[in-house]
């Protein structure tokens, strides 16, 4: 019996590693062209144009999550050559897990082999800084802009004027106000006469309070609250010679936040936080959720979706007191890619395509991801994009049967696509750190506010809470404050 | 003349035979264990896309991590801090592991007792042992979730709805790494103390018995002073394995939650390597992670050992 | 195997008390038992119910969606892989272990050259220090080579077990007298010969019972391939449980109560069944190796 099964594990062994051991081609495992699942698998298009004979065959895209593969895979796999297979590779984006090993891919981009190569990879607003300034990304070629919000473009040009990266997407943000609980505490449910209701901090401050005589919380996360006036910050959290300074907007933010919480407004607790998220359901106390359109198409899944328990049809969407955007999705072109062509087609059609364009705000149909692996699953899924193309979001603005499904009938593009007229890239304001300032300062201040086990985190506690995490990703940094 | 010579040449097969293990350990252990030491003394990490270094600081390194004010400490000292998580949670798995390790061991080995099932019992405690940290950790997590079967419990047997978020409260959450770690471990812990026990000359029980001594007696004045041995063994691997606690804490609390209440040691060095790279920062950490195995290590064979006893160099 | 024996005339107090400590024994006994057992027995049935159910109640009775958990949590094959990446470099990794240890423990018992003694006082320095401390530089060493995301820096190492070399050594010294190998080599056996042919099938039981404590110790890894593995196709299980719990903290995976548990099930489940199969030779192994010391 024992030497049988010492027999069997040295088989096992030995054809394992004659199968596995020596796989070279390194086909992420969620890649789109999994094979044993029903469905297409997204890989290859019908275009009759084929890639350039002397570029790759693999297109591999870096991502931490697949919001942009299901985009792609839906409604633009029918641009991409027959013969280039698209990959995602996913790394998660909490503690900067995604940022960590990108690095690292990008570093040995150069001298990876064709089918390991990144090609793309995706940025948000908090860290485009980072790459866009660096070598690591390629300047694009012939990329038509003159359509695109000059926010998104901004946001992607290094110091030297060129173009390193685009975006589909557009984020003006605004409130996500739920009509119900607005009726009692502002007296209407009417989007505009919301609007009016809260069109200023004054008035945002005053309905806090009544909200909460009413037994309602007037928004979901202190923290999200830091978003509205993250966009209209000027100076950086670093200064030229890497101190670090609270900008002037931290404390327009700190004072109302600790107000807030000091009065029971709102919830110590960040975007995903169960009570967070539990306030959106059915029986939530939540007057408000600060977002754009990706925040409640993706965010508030839970709660638009769930039917009995949910709370679809029941939120409206408004600018709110201060006009601003969060966040966004670029796409960049890695240095070291061996479809570099391909790659420019990718990124002018982000752009200008209006076809992909047009489907993605529209959002349905979509093919949705397994969250285990990314491969492509049979569910359907709803998850529309405000697109950064001006032309195709003034079209949607001004078509009165648009609009997200959950607003009952609202047209939000038309509110957003005021906003989004606005936006401005404030061109000094950014450090490469930015992911740490504006999710991890603020994750470590709510721990004044936040009881475990009865106790709460002194202010300076919280600071050096923070200052850890600081001092991880940029051991050089000083603080006199 | 003939066997002299056969002695010789046999030597050298000695030195073969245990070549593999040595040239191995030096490639992938002591090298690196060296290279670890050596980067101590250097500035050496990753600045956003760049590398820094290495650029020689002497101590700054060490100097940075017992500064209480360095932009590593930022106003308390880490070192302790973590290291203080990791003894508590440690001690507070070791104990009970080992009283009730004893105490089985103890049940198992009387003859007294005549215990049946022997060997169903000690299959069925050894087997939390093989099951991988991270599973049980992650089976906990579920376990003692918000909505989980433990709070269902409390909440059906109290009639009211019972939704303590154990991995929100420090003492919860560390009891519940030190429990993890007390049923992967006290299995082993048992069966090796029942050889301790069998290892026990018997004629010294006979003659403890002839004396007319009790079954206390025999326990405490016997059985305990000659399991000594085996019991330093327990205490100091257990020891060594609880400073190296990672995996537990890890898993079950994402990196250390409530607020860094449960990170150790390890979770710490862990985002200095894995995490952000900072080569310089973690082999100082190493070192002194090195030293103070070597010291607690040192305290705990002082303290159940007063008469040092060398048994392994006898061996040699 | 003996107890302790202690030969006192039972006085009926005295039988009393045995039967009282007996009672006692055995009611500690099966709460260890159910202490042990029961997060199992709760693994398993959990992942037989939705996370529906979970969230409503208690229940010690399994339900009907094992079927659609297990779908979930396969996935497209990335446990599975996982599994199969764990499986691989285990086995691979106790095999070099045990026969190395073997091989290193034989070389030191059999032969008589002059660093002997430092040979073996080294390795015992050795196994006290924990493989932690050196990872900076094992780190620095594996990218340098360009061996990260590859099997090699987790299968090699393990050629250099101290542990394992010790529990071979005690058997050794015990189990292989100096006759047999004498005989051999009269017999004309060259060295390496006599090892394998003779010296292993003899030490065989002491082999067997490390292979599993290696195989298990590897498949239980999570320090190190977390540090040298990033490709998801080469991940291993715990890394892989490892992605799980960051992504239910971060709420960017559904905290599916159902799926988490089939998850976790699948990862225990092969190494639980191996156990039970192999169950009385580990059991007895440790006490062999203990004994010994």
């Amino acid at each position: 019996m024992k030497k049988r099964i010492l027999a069997a594990m040295i088989a096992a062994a030995t054809v394992l590693s004659l199968a596995g051991c020596k796989d070279e081609t390194g086909s992420s495992g969620d890649s789109g062209n999994s094979s044993s699942n029903a469905g297409n698998s997204g890989t290859t298009s019908g275009d009759s144009s084929g890639s350039s004979a002397d570029e790759g065959k693999k297109l591999r895209i870096a991502c931490w999550n697949y919001e942009m593969a299901e985009w792609f895979d839906t409604y633009y796999m029918d641009k991409i050559p027959s013969d280039v297979t698209v990959e995602w590779v996913q790394f998660p984006n909490a503690d900067g897990v995604y940022q960590q090993n990108l690095d690292r891919l990008l570093q040995e981009n150069e001298d990876a082999s064709a089918d390991d190569k990144i090609d793309i990879f995706l940025a948000e607003a908090d860290y485009i800084q980072k790459y866009k300034e660096s070598d690591v990304s390629i300047a694009l070629t012939g990329i038509d802009t003159s359509n695109t919000y000059k926010y998104v473009i901004d946001a992607a040009t290094d110091s030297t004027g060129a173009l390193k990266g685009v975006s589909p997407q557009a984020t003006p943000s605004g409130m996500i106000v739920r009509k119900s609980i607005a009726k009692e505490v502002l007296g209407t449910d009417d989007p505009d006469g919301i609007q009016e209701a809260l069109s200023d901090w004054n008035k945002y401050n005053a309905a806090a309070k009544t909200a909460k005589d009413k037994g309602y919380l007037m928004t979901g996360s202190i923290t999200t609250l830091w978003r509205v006036y993250a966009a209209g910050q000027t100076e950086p959290w670093l200064d030229s010679n890497n101190n670090f300074k609270p900008v002037p907007e931290f404390y327009t933010w700190y004072e109302q936040a600790k107000d807030f919480m000091a009065n029971g407004y709102s919830i110590a607790d960040g975007n995903w936080g169960d009570e967070v998220t539990n306030n959106m359901m059915k029986d939530g106390k939540c007057l408000s959720y600060i977002g754009p359109m990706w925040y409640y198409a993706f965010n508030m899944t839970k709660a638009f979706d769930n039917g009995e328990n949910g709370s679809s049809g029941d939120w409206c969407f408004i600018q709110g007191p201060q006009a601003h955007y969060w966040g966004g999705t670029w796409l960049l072109g890695a240095k070291g890619t061996d479809n570099p062509t391909l790659v420019n087609q990718i990124m002018n059609d982000m752009l200008n395509d209006e076809d992909f364009l047009n489907k993605a705000a529209d959002g349905h149909g979509i093919k949705k991801r397994s969250e285990t692996d990314g491969s492509i699953t049979n569910e359907d899924k709803y998850n529309p994009l405000f697109p950064s193309n001006k032309k195709v979001a003034d079209a949607l603005a001004a078509d009165s049967s648009k609009g997200f499904e959950g607003f009952d009938g609202q047209n939000d593009y038309a509110i957003q696509a005021k906003i989004a007229d606005g936006i401005t890239w404030a061109p000094n304001a950014h450090t490469a750190f930015d992911q740490t300032f504006n999710e991890g300062l603020f994750d470590s201040m709510i721990l004044q506010w936040k009881v475990v086990d009865g106790k709460t985190k002194t202010e300076d506690e919280c600071w050096a809470d923070f200052y850890e995490k600081l001092n991880k990703v940029n051991p050089t940094a000083t603080h006199n404050f | 003349m003939k066997n002299k010579h056969k002695l010789v040449s046999y030597a050298k097969w000695g030195y073969i035979f245990i070549t593999p293990f040595f040239l191995v350990y030096i490639i992938f252990s002591l090298i690196p264990l060296l290279s670890t030491f050596y980067y101590s003394f250097f500035d050496y990490y990753q600045q956003g896309l760049d590398w820094i270094g290495p650029n020689f600081v002497g101590f700054g390194n060490y100097v940075k991590l017992f500064d209480i004010n360095s932009t590593l400490n930022n106003g308390s000292l880490k070192i302790l801090t973590y290291t203080k998580n990791t003894m508590i949670m440690w001690v507070l798995g070791a104990v009970p592991q080992f009283i009730f390790s004893l105490l089985l061991a103890v049940i198992f080995t009387s003859e007294r007792l005549r215990i049946k099932g022997q060997r169903f019992f000690k299959t069925v405690i050894y087997m939390p042992n093989l099951i991988m940290a991270a599973s049980f950790a992650m089976l906990f997590f579920a376990l003692f979730s918000n909505v989980g079967p433990v709070n269902q419990v409390i909440s059906s047997i109290t009639g009211e709805e019972f939704k303590y978020d154990y991995l929100a409260s420090t003492n919860a959450a560390r009891l519940l790494v030190a429990t993890i770690n007390f049923l992967m471990w006290f299995g082993n812990t048992t069966i090796l103390l029942m050889a301790g026990i069998m290892g026990i000359d018997q004629s010294l029980f006979e003659a403890a018995a002839i004396d007319g001594a009790n079954s206390w007696q025999v326990f405490f004045k016997v059985t305990i002073p000659l399991l000594m041995p085996i019991m330093v063994y327990v205490a100091i691997t257990s020891l060594i394995g609880g400073l190296q606690m990672f995996d537990v804490p890890q898993i079950l609390t994402n990196g250390g939650a409530p607020a860094g209440d449960c990170e150790t040691l390890i979770i710490w060095l862990n985002g200095y390597i894995g995490g952000s790279k900072n080569y310089g920062i973690a082999g100082a950490m190493s070192v002194l992670v090195f030293f103070i195995t070597g010291i607690l290590s040192l305290i705990v064979y002082k303290v159940l050992n007063s008469d040092s006893d060398k048994p392994k160099k006898k061996r040699g | 195997m003996g107890t302790t024996h202690i030969s006192t005339g039972e006085s009926k107090s005295s039988r009393v008390q045995t039967n009282t400590a007996r009672v006692f024994s055995y009611i500690f006994l099966v709460f260890v038992t159910i202490l042990s057992l029961f997060p199992i027995f709760l693994l398993i049935i959990n992942s037989t119910r939705s996370n529906a159910q979970l969230s409503n109640g208690f229940s010690l009775l399994p339900s009907t969606y094992f079927g659609s958990n297990f779908q979930k949590a396969m996935g497209n094959g990335g446990l599975l892989r996982a599994m199969g990446n764990s499986l691989l470099i285990a086995a691979a990794s106790s095999i070099f272990s045990v026969y190395f240890s073997a091989m290193t423990a034989y070389g030191i018992h059999v032969y008589d050259f002059k660093l002997k003694k430092f040979a073996f006082t080294f390795i015992m320095v050795i196994m006290m220090i924990p493989t932690q401390i050196s990872a900076v530089g094992f780190v620095d060493l594996v990218f340098k080579f360009k061996l990260n995301n590859t099997y090699w820096p987790l299968i090699i190492p393990s050629i250099a077990a101290p542990a394992v070399f010790f529990y071979m050594k005690q058997y050794i010294e015990s189990a292989l007298p100096m006759e047999v190998i004498e005989a051999a080599r009269v017999d004309g056996s060259n060295e390496f010969r006599t090892f394998n042919t003779i010296a292993l099938p003899m030490i065989f039981p002491a082999m067997a019972v490390q292979l599993i404590f290696a195989f298990t110790s590897s498949w239980n890894n999570f320090f190190t391939p977390a540090l040298i593995i990033s490709k998801a196709e080469r991940r291993t299980v715990p890394i892989v449980i490892s992605t799980l719990r960051s992504a239910v903290a971060s709420g960017g995976a559904s905290k599916d109560l159902g799926y988490l548990y089939m998850v976790v099930m699948l990862a225990i489940v092969p190494v639980v069944i191996v156990y039970i199969l192999v169950s009385k030779h580990i059991v007895g192994g440790v006490a062999l190796g203990a004994v010994k010391g």
